[in-house]
């Protein structure tokens, strides 16, 4: 019944294992397994390298049927590295079909996107950016899922997360069956995992600071957080 | 006033050097002492995304290289130009990695911004911002993005003004529309900095 054979996850956080990009991915990566699905994790920052880590990072993109990224928003859209390895993609998928006229919507993706905003909706921009590089690599996009707070998933497992995390798990169940039928993300799913982590709101921010500022008091740099080490006389006091 | 253009142009990619020129020369008839960064040219890690330019050495990026000097001269510009090749309606990797070291230059704490949260300012002014996007053949759809996306670092690095185009690469290039734009924002900045 099924008709996919392989996921692959690409991880596009340069923290690697320990990011919430891994954990939210790894998350529905498991999900997905769950369908008789076989599943491979890719870490981007560290597999587009060198030539020949691209060439296989490529045979591994060109073997799969569903491509699920999971990357934080850095400066509103997609980190460098990530761009990077998409434009590669893209290249390498149209240079394979030089006529432009039938790259064959063989291959499904699917994209998470978390942002330490409390709110979801900050990565709209990215994940309209995701849906371009879709279209051009002539994969059939299913959709992007867009969770703020990333900051409290961190490396954590979405399961040791109890009940803030109730919603996100529900949303990403859904997506999990949505990918593996290679339908289009539901309501339900994009609904479910912008919801707020944390609730209010400002009980978010609240922590936030106090997280920063217990951070720097750690690495006694508490009364230097406020630093303009770049200052120049005249333009910027 | 001073100007930083942060040249995107990938490594054998499409040169930008036609558009630069022109950019440099209205600027300066436009008052601005222009430099300009051959982004491709300098080493510039990616960003390791672990916030350690917040919390460890506030304000400076751990990974000692261009970077650093990158964000210096971006934060004591009145006006940085963002020129790119658009990729799926964002920036090149060649100008991402360089915007991605710029994050010491705010403040981690958050503050509410229009109803949403960003990140405090660290310094008392930040430049403002004209994006020049350019591409072989317009996309409506990744233009109208690639604005968005301007808009959305205006908010983010505090700019008190921005403009945004996308330009076609082509035997007969829209030079007075590129001047036009770099004369617009020219004179936002002029009337800010009076």
């Amino acid at each position: 019944m099924i008709k996919f054979k392989k996921a692959i996850l690409l991880i596009g956080s340069p923290k690697g294992k320990d990011s919430s990009s891994a954990s939210l991915g790894s998350y529905l990566l498991s999900k997905v397994e769950e369908y008789n699905v076989s599943t491979e994790k890719v870490y981007l920052h560290s597999e587009i390298n060198t030539e020949t880590k691209r060439i296989q990072f490529l045979e591994k993109i060109e073997e799969t049927d569903i491509i699920i990224l999971a990357a934080p928003l850095y400066v509103d859209t997609l980190p460098a590295k990530v761009i990077k390895a998409l434009s590669i993609i893209a290249e390498t998928r149209k240079n394979k079909n030089s006529d432009h006229s039938d790259i064959e919507k063989d291959k499904s993706f699917a994209v998470i996107v978390n942002c330490g905003f409390p709110e979801a909706d900050q990565n709209k921009t990215a994940i309209k950016v995701y849906e371009q590089f879709a279209k051009e690599a002539g994969f059939k996009y299913l959709g992007g899922i867009s969770i703020g707070m990333g900051g409290v998933v961190s490396s954590r497992s979405l399961l040791e997360m109890g009940r803030m995390a109730n919603d996100l798990i529900k949303g990403l169940d859904r997506a999990a069956d949505d990918i593996v039928r290679s339908q289009r993300l539901s309501d339900s799913v994009i609904e479910k995992t912008s919801k707020s982590i944390i609730f209010p709101k400002w009980l978010y921010t609240l922590v936030g600071n106090f997280s920063w500022r217990f951070q720097a008091f750690q690495n006694r740099v508490y009364k230097k957080m406020n630093d303009k080490p770049y200052r120049r006389e005249k333009f910027n006091d | 006033m001073k100007a930083l253009i942060l040249n995107g142009e990938e490594v054998d990619g499409l040169s930008l050097n036609y558009i630069s020129e022109n950019i440099r020369e209205e600027l300066k008839v436009n008052d601005f002492k222009v430099e300009e960064i051959l982004l491709k040219e300098k080493e510039i890690a990616d960003c390791l995304g672990l916030f350690k330019c917040w919390i460890k050495t506030p304000g400076i990026c751990i990974i000692d290289d261009y970077g650093r000097e990158a964000a210096a001269k971006l934060i004591n510009s009145e006006l940085v130009v963002f020129l790119t090749p658009v990729k799926f309606g964002s920036y090149s990797y060649q100008l991402k990695k360089a915007l991605d070291r710029m994050i010491p230059l705010i403040s981690p704490y958050f503050k509410k911004v229009k109803g949403e949260i960003h990140h405090r300012k660290r310094y008392s002014k930040y430049p403002s911002i004209l994006a020049v996007g350019v591409m072989e053949k317009i996309n409506q759809v990744q233009s109208q993005i690639f604005k968005e996306l301007v808009k959305r670092n205006s908010i983010n690095f505090h700019s008190a003004c921005f403009e945004a185009e996308i330009f076609e690469v082509a035997d007969d290039f829209d030079n007075k529309k590129l001047k036009n734009i770099v004369k617009v924002i020219s004179e936002k900045v002029g009337e800010q900095n009076d």
